[in-house]
């Protein structure tokens, strides 16, 4: 009966329902092996799960009841996440919710898993999460990309074309593998003729995604560059890009270079 | 009652009248003649202050100047039968009628505003209609619900003297309506009014009007107190054509295009 | 329509207004339990009072109040401009709002908040300036020496809505993805950011307004005779015009301010209040604020309920609402010209 009892009690303590809003955070939560206890997520995250599960909306506005609805003991939010109404009202309840800076450089991920760990009472595997991540880092070792000249671009829907910010994940990526960054952009650019010609890249980062919006070659600027002898694209998963998480530590050892 | 002195009204940067003199000191009902564009209407109309109408010269109504009147307070002595009889909203027959004592009531009903309004809706045959919508009424059956209006405005008053207005009131009805209004006006005239028709049927004209006023151009040409003595040579030279006067009876007389 | 069946048209509707109000507190994404809600006050289920208490009360309350407020406005303006297809937005006055808003999210506040912070009550603030400012130029346009012209007010208020649509495209096409979010919101309405902060500020614009505009009801009945005749009865057209476009300015700027553009309420509303009851604005007013509420109430129940995990835009749904009407409106007039 105590053993009933004492397995009963184990079990609910670890059985946590974890409401994730932003796909980094899901994807360190998952790391930190707590991914079966996510009840739910927004619409970006659910690709990050095997199993899909409820859906809370666009991270920028999510559907307060619905996170409501899954009985939430720990809601991990970005910052940016919206609409800000919502967020303000989680945290003038007893809902425990915790808001997690966007993760703009190394460093910054690094924050996110201590603070995530802790919040999972998991501190130990955080760190041993970072300590793996690091060298992982520090493995990498991309001669062949010194003195390429790269710019990141994406293409939200097919409808016009983008060059990333200097303090965006792709930024990041083509500054670990060594290759000079050309974007100098506070703030996401469209990418116009004038712009492709004067940045004169010899390669373009993007995720799969954009790059099948690039093969129906509707944009002017970048059909220019293809044009270019010896150019090349260098393609990432999707979710690679979005923020400086794990899967960008993931599609830095698994760069499609064509 | 009314006093005109060398009276001009322009709209923006156009003048359509020009040194209209005239005045009329007895209830009487004036007829304006004059073809399309000789500023009939626009006559009518400045003498309702309204805005858009740049006045110079003097215009003495109910021996006071017209920038002088309050708009609500001369709102009680002086209405206006427009050309255009269109109201978009599906108001009821009564509802129309009872706008007349707004002037006098600012909106709230009494049992005596009540009471006039059923009273003229009697006179005016418009008590089997009174609850129907006055968009869907015929052209003549409007014109009778706004004279009712109009009856109804100049109600409260009817020991002073008052001015009513007609913008053109034969323009687009069948020939009985046209018959009704202007015997309307004529009657008017027991009641202390003076009235004011812009007409454009001479022969109507003729036969319903006292003093006739005649109009070209934007200026006055000509008026006379009677209207059967009017020489025809005026009337040739207001609508450019030949006329001949034919006598009907002993004071009813035919103006008609000479044929030649 | 007389006194006595307009009292029960009105006890009528309001058993409406409160049974849909009823129904938004129950239905939604989370289950609230009928029992929930009887006990609301002393109930040990925290978050079925968080949920009632905190999320769907003040916006239902803000939905009545914006349903009722544009539904109104919607009515005074077609009648000072004679016309039943008119709505306050034709006058430029959402589209300035939210234009002013977007231009600010696009252009001015990735400059500013390096320099100062700046919290979302700015917003707000911003989408009334840019309606004032937009209806002062639309006047300005439409006035010759003082005097406004109704024909030239439409006129105008076609431009203008035509140049804050351009604006906002611009906007839109440089715009990042926070940002085309929060334009979004902007361009199709939702209440999803309503709180109680919201009621307080829209209680005072709610009561006031409505007020005012009541005490307007005799001089807007008159101005459906025309300029002329309004005129020779002693109403002020000019006076009547300037004070129902610049209150309906302040009204509706405020409720774009808090829900984004809501279209088709003001056109709708009236047009079935005036079935229901009769041209008279004694009891439009208060027909079409009663009808208005239950209209947006209902919208903003289905936006909210429909989907799982997200919610449709409410202006989405009063324009799929509006729309036809308005479409069938403009094909019986048709048939009556032709």
């Amino acid at each position: 009966m105590k053993l009933i009892l004492f397995i009963f009690l184990a079990v609910q303590i670890n059985t946590a329902n974890i409401v994730t809003i932003g796909s980094c955070i899901t994807q360190i939560v998952c790391e930190l092996g707590r991914c079966n206890q996510i009840v739910a997520t927004d619409k970006q995250s659910q690709s990050e799960l095997e199993q899909p599960v409820t859906n809370i909306g666009y991270w920028r506005s999510i559907n307060v009841e619905t996170i409501l609805q899954s009985d939430p003991t720990l809601i991990l939010a970005s910052e940016s996440a919206g609409p800000p109404r919502s967020i303000q009202v989680f945290q003038s309840t007893s809902n425990p919710i915790v808001l997690i800076k966007k993760t703009e450089n190394w460093d910054d991920l690094m924050s996110n898993i201590s603070l995530i760990a802790s919040k999972l009472n998991n501190s130990s595997r955080g760190n041993h999460l970072i300590e793996t991540l690091s060298e992982r880092l520090s493995k990498l070792n991309y001669k062949k990309y010194q003195d390429l000249r790269v710019l990141g671009v994406y293409s939200p829907m097919g409808q016009r074309i983008f060059a990333n910010s200097k303090s965006s994940a792709a930024s990041f990526v083509i500054e670990y593998i060594g290759a000079t960054n050309l974007s100098e952009f506070n703030s996401p650019k469209i990418i116009s003729k004038e712009i492709a010609l004067e940045l004169n890249p010899d390669a373009l980062l993007m995720t799969e995604r954009t790059a099948k919006w690039l093969e129906n070659n509707k944009f002017e600027s970048i059909n220019l560059l293809l044009k270019k002898p010896n150019f090349r694209k260098i393609k990432v998963s999707d979710n690679a890009l979005s923020e400086i998480c794990i899967k960008t530590i993931d599609s830095l050892e698994n760069l499609n270079y064509e | 009652m009314l006093e005109v002195k060398d009276l001009s009204v322009s709209i923006g940067n156009n003048q359509i009248l020009r040194n209209v003199n005239f005045g009329f000191y007895q209830p009487n009902v004036v007829g304006i003649l004059g073809p399309n564009g000789a500023g009939k209407s626009t006559l009518i109309k400045s003498l309702c202050g309204l805005p858009q109408y740049h006045i110079d010269g003097e215009i003495n109504i109910l021996n006071r100047p017209l920038a002088e009147w309050p708009l609500e307070e001369l709102a009680k002595f002086r209405a206006l039968l427009p050309q255009s009889y269109n109201i978009p909203f599906p108001f009821k027959v009564k509802d129309v009628v009872s706008m007349g004592s707004y002037p006098h009531n600012k909106g709230k009903q009494s049992i005596i505003d009540i009471t006039n309004a059923y009273q003229i809706m009697e006179a005016l045959e418009l008590l089997d209609i009174r609850e129907k919508l006055y968009t869907e009424l015929s052209g003549g059956q409007k014109q009778r619900v706004l004279i009712g209006r109009v009856l109804l405005q100049l109600e409260y008053q009817s020991a002073y003297e008052k001015i009513v207005l007609f913008d053109e009131p034969t323009s687009s009805l069948d020939w009985r309506y046209q018959i009704q209004v202007l015997s309307l006006a004529r009657s008017l005239v027991l009641s202390n009014c003076l009235i004011f028709i812009a007409i454009h049927d001479v022969n109507m004209a003729l036969e319903y009007c006292d003093t006739l006023i005649l109009m070209k151009n934007g200026e006055l040409l000509n008026s006379f107190d009677t209207a059967e003595d009017i020489p025809i040579s005026s009337l040739e030279e207001l609508y450019e054509m030949k006329l001949e006067k034919i006598l009907l009876t002993e004071d009813k007389v035919l103006i008609q295009n000479r044929a030649n | 329509m007389n006194k006595g069946r307009f009292f029960i048209f009105i006890l009528l509707m309001t058993t409406v207004l409160l049974a849909t109000a009823t129904l938004g507190l129950i239905v939604g994404q989370y289950p609230i339990q009928v029992e929930d809600l009887a006990s609301v006050w002393s109930t040990q289920n925290s978050t079925a009072k968080l949920v009632i208490l905190e999320l769907r009360l003040p916006r239902i309350i803000c939905a009545i109040f914006i349903g009722a407020l544009l539904a109104v406005t919607g009515s005074c303006m077609q009648g000072i401009f004679r016309n039943p297809l008119v709505e306050p937005s034709f006058i430029g006055i959402s589209a300035g709002a939210a234009s002013a808003v977007v231009l600010f999210l696009v252009v001015l506040k990735p400059i500013l908040i390096q320099y100062i912070p700046l919290n979302e009550f700015v917003i707000p603030c911003v989408a009334f300036v840019g309606s004032v400012v937009t209806v002062k130029i639309v006047i300005n346009l439409a006035s010759i020496q003082g005097r406004i012209s109704i024909g030239a007010l439409l006129l105008s208020g076609i431009a203008v809505n035509a140049f804050c649509g351009a604006l906002m495209g611009i906007c839109i096409y440089f715009a990042d993805d926070a940002q085309l979010r929060s334009i979004t919101f902007w361009n199709l309405g939702s209440l999803a950011s309503i709180s109680w902060r919201e009621v307080y500020i829209l209680t005072p614009i709610f009561i006031g307004g409505l007020l005012y505009l009541f005490l307007l009801r005799f001089k807007l009945d008159i101005a459906s005779l025309g300029e002329d005749q309004a005129i020779s009865l002693g109403v002020d057209m000019q006076s009547l015009t300037r004070r129902v476009v610049y209150s309906t300015c302040l009204i509706v700027g405020a409720t774009v301010a808090f829900a984004g553009i809501i279209g088709f309420v003001g056109l709708l509303v009236p047009h079935i209040t005036r079935f229901l009851v009769g041209a008279n604005y004694k009891f439009l007013l208060i027909g079409s604020a009663l009808i208005g509420s239950i209209v947006l109430l209902s919208s903003d129940i289905a936006a909210r309920s429909f989907l799982d995990g997200a919610e449709l835009p409410l202006g989405a749904i009063t324009a799929l609402l509006g729309a036809p009407f308005f479409i069938y409106q403009i094909s019986k007039m048709r048939k009556e010209i032709i």
